[in-house]
């Protein structure tokens, strides 16, 4: 028995992952005496490790920590204008710290919602394919763990890495404004705050699972990570143009959209998730923002310009939400159910 | 005519005395009282001072019960030796003892001679006092205007004015017996105060501030008021006719302004109708400017009367629109009669349904079921 596991050990040494199977394989001789360790969370731990120490997530992470700095930077010598031009009762100073900008810099969420879906690319467009290029899947499979493991272990390593990342940038920015400003978030903000960076986590893991899907669906990493990086390209840039260009030969020239029109036209460019999460950081980061579609008159007959409660904000932009969401276990589910069903065997 | 024989059988009784005297009773008539001013003329008020003087002719000393009579009853009157009050005194031999004799006239006096006597011992000495007018104690509380009308929140401002008719000064409390809740105020000198001094047959106007209660019902009200001392006192009533006025407040029972309502649903709110006025507040329709699309009931829809000082319950059914956002509406509630209205601006913070969260949370909890069954068909493979 020992000499078998000796001889496993040996065997998959060469590859990133095995390690991490082979030390399950050291505890698991261990685990009548130590307890039992889940196998599943040495593998993400495996990962997790592999993400940190690879080249390209720390390109991404030092591009994003730069731009959110930058951003910061940009709104905290445009703060005191903005509070003064604002309303003397705005209680919401402190969220101006993640909208302000001069003009010039967009503000941090705008290249989040840019610079999110190529981090959420970079860290899956090669999850499983690489495993087989290299050749390492059938060693992993072959030890004695649940095939799924591999595939949800990876998912959820990158998830963790990517709500660290955001948890850890949000905290960043709240310190160093309250430092810099003085002025402390009041509960309601923090909540607010809170509600944007589990947003981001939520938008830039749809992008994971859906590079994760991609790297199952084609053999190739460059394959999977182009077809990701245009699929991005497309919602971001290339769909609004699209929808405008459709609308404008459909609505003759010089005529205005009917209030359905506006609504329809917004429907049909929710459908990109990038919409879905400038909805989202738009109505939680602005409390004064009541609704998210054209409003009627009737509609504005005796409301009074105040703040949404968070909870109201954020049953405004729960849809949104919720597509997100669904969004990202739809693909881990066809992710999941493709890799299942991929024969291993003609690979090995 | 009447008093003629009196004052000549006062003149022959002081004869006969004299001749008593004179015929060698000098014996038993050794003591003499003598003053000045046997007759004095005085107005009613006024005191006189007599120094009387008592002499012994006889050797012995002479002990002399003293004693005035003739005196009416309201008068009052001291005899003093000195310093102090005596019944008695002693008188040596072949000498006088001055007394004091200090008499008040008092106000209250008919015109006319009054006599009384000086008794020392054996001795006699009459005393005339003329009051030479009819004495006068009479206040006089009175004002030219003592009807006045107003709302009930003016001040009404009576002037009035107090003669002392007596022949002395007078100081009078000022008192009020005005009905519950009046306030009455008497400016004797512009000034608030409770008493007056007015010297004898003076006058002073008295300027007299009344104020209504708070919730003064419409009506006439009397409101005496007086001058008094121990002396003399005078009365003198004043009016004031309260005429109707409509005045009410709309508000809620704790004052709250806001309440919270879910899109597309009911809210009810209590409203009090307040009467602040002083007359009967009827047939107050209630009415709302709401947001389009929203319906305000209210239960009753018309108050049939509402009392000065009370007030009455009203429910309102806000009912929000369906399509309304989120966030905060201002809907004016008015309270109105012809005459009067009130208005509150009632702040309603408009919640959105959560049905379609819920959906939200289902379509996730689907979603995420279908993982699982992937979980456990393909799991442990």
């Amino acid at each position: 028995m020992k000499f078998t596991i000796n001889t496993l050990k040996e065997e998959i040494i060469m590859s990133h992952n095995s390690q991490a199977i082979s030390t399950f394989m050291g505890s698991s001789v261990l685990s009548h005496s130590k307890g039992e360790v889940n196998p599943f969370w040495i593998i993400v731990k495996k990962e997790i490790a592999d993400h940190i120490r690879s080249w390209r997530f720390g390109i991404l992470v030092i591009i994003i920590g730069l731009t959110c700095l930058g951003s910061l930077y940009v709104s905290l010598q445009n703060i005191a204008d903005a509070l003064q031009k604002s309303k003397v009762d705005d209680a919401f100073a402190f969220l101006k710290l993640y909208t302000v900008s001069d003009g010039k810099m967009p503000p941090y969420f705008v290249f989040l919602s840019f610079l999110g879906p190529l981090l959420g690319i970079s860290l899956g467009f090669d999850a499983i394919n690489s495993e087989y290029s290299r050749g390492t899947i059938s060693r992993i499979l072959s030890q004695p763990i649940p095939r799924d493991f591999l595939i949800t272990a990876k998912f959820t390593a990158s998830l963790i890495i990517i709500s660290m990342m955001f948890l850890l940038l949000s905290f960043l920015v709240m310190g160093i404004g309250i430092i810099s400003i003085g002025i402390a978030p009041t509960v309601e903000e923090f909540t607010r705050v809170l509600l944007f960076t589990i947003a981001s986590i939520v938008y830039v893991s749809f992008w994971l699972s859906l590079s994760i899907l991609l790297s199952i669906k084609f053999e190739q990493a460059s394959t999977s990570a182009l077809s990701g990086i245009s699929i991005w390209l497309f919602f971001t840039v290339f769909y609004s143009i699209l929808v405008n260009v459709v609308f404008s030969i459909i609505i003759p020239a010089g005529r205005k959209l009917s209030i359905s029109g506006i609504q329809t036209k917004l429907a049909i460019l929710r459908i990109t998730p990038n919409q879905l999460f400038t909805d989202i950081t738009n109505v939680l980061l602005s409390p004064q923002v009541r609704s998210l579609g054209p409003l009627s008159m009737e509609q504005m007959e005796g409301a009074i310009p105040t703040p949404l409660p968070v909870f109201q904000s954020l049953l405004l932009v729960w849809p949104q939400f919720v597509g997100l969401i669904a969004g990202t276990i739809l693909c881990f589910f066809f992710s999941y159910l493709l890799f299942m069903r991929k024969d291993v065997k003609t690979l090995m | 005519m009447k008093k003629k024989p009196f004052f000549i059988k006062v003149l022959m009784f002081s004869a006969l005395m004299f001749m008593l005297g004179v015929l060698g009773l000098k014996a038993a008539n050794q003591v003499e009282i003598y003053t000045s001013n046997t007759k004095v003329s005085l107005s009613p008020g006024e005191t006189v001072t007599y120094n009387l003087e008592v002499f012994n002719h006889g050797a012995e000393v002479q002990f002399c019960d003293l004693a005035i009579s003739g005196i009416p009853r309201s008068w009052s009157y001291s005899l003093k030796s000195g310093s102090y009050d005596v019944k008695q005194i002693a008188v040596k031999a072949n000498s006088n003892q001055a007394l004091k004799l200090k008499l008040n006239v008092p106000l209250k006096v008919n015109k006319g001679n009054y006599t009384l006597y000086v008794k020392a011992g054996e001795a006699k000495l009459p005393l005339v006092i003329n009051v030479s007018k009819q004495g006068n104690f009479k206040t006089e509380f009175s004002s030219k205007q003592k009807n006045m009308q107003g709302h009930s929140k003016s001040d009404f401002s009576f002037n009035t004015s107090i003669v002392n008719a007596t022949g002395d000064d007078q100081t009078y409390s000022l008192m009020s017996n005005a009905p519950r809740g009046w306030t009455v105020v008497f400016k004797p000198n512009h000034k608030q105060a409770t008493s007056v001094e007015i010297e004898a047959n003076g006058k002073k106007d008295v300027v007299i501030d009344v104020t209504p209660p708070h919730n003064v019902k419409e009506g006439t009200y009397k409101i005496p008021v007086s001058a008094v001392n121990k002396n003399t006192s005078s009365e003198l009533d004043l009016e004031v006719v309260i005429t109707g006025t409509y005045e009410m407040e709309l508000t809620t029972p704790q004052g709250l302004a806001s309440t919270k309502i879910a899109a597309g649903g009911k809210q009810m709110v209590e409203f009090v109708v307040k009467n602040t006025g002083s007359a009967d507040l009827k047939n107050v329709k209630l009415d709302a400017s709401k947001p389009k699309g929203w319906q305000v009931r209210f239960e009753p829809k018309e108050i049939e009367s509402i009392p000065p000082g009370e007030y009455s319950k009203v429910d309102a059914i806000i009912e929000a629109s369906d399509n309304s956002v989120a966030g905060d509406y201002i809907t004016n509630i008015t309270a109105k009669i012809p005459e009067v209205s009130s208005k509150m601006s009632m702040r309603v913070a408009v919640k959105t349904s959560l049905l379609w969260a819920w959906m939200g949370v289902f379509i996730i909890i689907l979603s995420l079921g279908g993982v699982i069954l992937l979980f456990v068909k393909f799991g442990r493979r």
